[in-house]
């Protein structure tokens, strides 16, 4: 308890360093506050703004969540059944690069025309960016797991689907988190992104009318509010990793 | 009782095994040894339906089959592995009551799994993770593991090699009573002849490559072996120089 308020102590004092070098710098190099807002301008454009970005990150929020469970289901669906017939592997596998190589930010004008403006086509994008890295870890997880493993599940006389429940999946777990972990930050930029490009609401919108009337200190608003998301979704998997992780050795020492 | 003629296994289009027959002896220990790469795990594979035999017949109790077809779903056989294989997100004695059949009740798995710990000598470790014991005690967990299995046959590959020699002693004596009070037939594969002396009712030797059974040594009975001044005199130690003769010669050969 003690080193952990020593440490946000810590982490408190650089921020408030950071922003203080910021303004510092601005007002010594005379740049224009149109170009680069201080932080006090920031500061005060989110007390103004909070309605209307709450809305637009409820919007966003709601995309990105549906987006990734989406996702979690479907990869967990595809690396299941890969895992359980070569035949379907096969095939997945050849999905999955080509699925990789296909550059989605120029596809999602064309999600777009399909779609709408609505929520559609952002959860669409994000099925369709983070389902990947998803599977792939833990299809090559449970793959880690079967050779391990198998010789313990023939030992144990265990039938496919139990060993599958009690060795592979449990063994598995690790590779699956580590996919979460990529994708939920991926997932959200993605959504913004798609945001931007063409929607209703969102925070891409609020960022895309930031640009068109020259409002920096709101485009900057909304990045470090990506950040800040990203790092308390980091923040939230890791612990739970190391929850569900509670037997590796690193999270006991 | 088991009769093993003309066991074949190849692995990788390569031949492990040819022409490996033998017989045991009902209730007996046998220890196969011989050079190390020889194919003494595969052999104890193969009859775990590990691998596949490719040619060759079995006969089991009296009941004939053709090795071709020997499968993994027979229960003649339970096997404690080269490595213990323990599951590193369940306690020891998680592990050990895995090994226990679909039709018992938890309560009465986990029951069981503490009493066979308390036998290897773990109930003391049987909250502990497995990054947390020793090789030694991992490795009698998984024997542990093993003797939750019902089998006509026990076998046993290198189980000791990771414990230390005190230990190793007192298990070997255990292991040679509980495989009297089971009345179950044991192979263990090892590399040592001192422990093949104290276990084994009959040794056989691999060699050759392919390699088949090339000698057989018997052992006195397990009433004159179980008595310490034997195990320590002058008989047991001719015995091991016997044992450690002929795989020297095997030694040679490769």
């Amino acid at each position: 308890m003690r080193t952990q308020i020593i440490t946000f102590l810590r982490r408190l004092i650089l921020a408030g360093g950071g922003l203080y070098l910021w303004s510092l710098a601005l007002s010594r190099l005379n740049v224009p506050e149109y170009i680069v807002p201080p932080p006090q301008k920031v500061l005060a454009t989110l007390m103004e703004d909070t309605s209307l970005l709450s809305r637009h990150f409820t919007e966003t929020f709601k995309e990105w969540l549906t987006g990734l469970s989406g996702s979690v289901v479907l990869a967990l669906i595809v690396s299941l059944a890969a895992f359980s017939s070569p035949f379907i592997e096969k095939h997945v596998r050849r999905f999955l690069v080509i699925s990789q190589a296909v550059p989605y930010l120029t596809v999602a004008p064309l999600l777009l025309l399909w779609f709408g403006l609505g929520s559609a086509p952002k959860i669409i994008l994000i099925l369709l960016t983070c389902t990947f890295p998803i599977a792939q870890l833990t299809l090559a997880g449970l793959h880690n797991a079967r050779e391990k493993y198998s010789v313990l599940a023939t030992i144990l006389r265990f039938s496919p689907v139990r060993a599958l429940q009690k060795l592979y999946i449990p063994a598995a777990l690790p590779d699956f988190l580590e996919g979460l972990k990529i994708s939920v930050t991926y997932a959200f930029v993605s959504t913004v992104l798609a945001e931007l490009i063409g929607s209703e609401a969102g925070l891409g919108v609020y960022l895309s009318r930031a640009q068109a009337a020259y409002r920096t200190d709101r485009v900057i608003l909304v990045v470090l509010f990506i950040v800040c998301f990203s790092l308390l979704c980091t923040f939230a998997i890791n612990r739970l990793s190391r929850r569900l992780l509670y037997w590796r050795v690193e999270n006991n020492v | 009782m088991i009769s093993a003629r003309g066991l074949q296994v190849a692995l990788d289009k390569k031949m492990i095994l040819s022409e490996v027959s033998f017989d045991s002896v009902h209730g007996g220990v046998a220890a196969v040894m011989g050079p190390s790469g020889c194919g003494k795990s595969t052999l104890l594979k193969s009859l775990m339906g590990i691998h596949a035999f490719d040619a060759g017949e079995l006969t089991l109790n009296d009941k004939k089959f053709q090795a071709v077809s020997w499968g993994k779903s027979q229960s003649f056989f339970s096997l404690v592995p080269q490595v213990p294989l323990l599951l590193p997100w369940r306690t020891v004695e998680q592990n050990v009551a895995l090994a226990a059949d679909l039709s018992i009740p938890p309560a009465a798995a986990a029951a069981q799994a503490q009493e066979l710990l308390h036998v290897v000598g773990l109930s003391d470790a049987k909250n502990l993770y497995p990054w947390q014991v020793s090789q030694g005690m991992a490795a009698r967990a998984s024997l542990a593991r093993t003797l939750m299995i019902k089998s006509d046959v026990l076998l046993l590959d290198e189980p000791f090699a990771a414990i230390d020699a005190t230990t190793r002693f007192k298990l070997q004596c255990w292991l040679l009573e509980t495989i009297s009070n089971l009345k179950i037939e044991a192979f263990i594969v090892t590399h040592d002849p001192r422990e093949a002396v104290i276990l084994a009712d009959e040794i056989l030797i691999l060699g050759g490559k392919p390699a088949k059974v090339v000698k057989k040594i018997s052992c006195p009975p397990r009433l004159t072996r179980r008595r310490p001044e034997w195990i320590f005199g002058q008989e047991a130690g001719e015995l091991e120089m016997q044992i450690r003769d002929a795989l020297q010669q095997e030694f040679n050969r490769v």
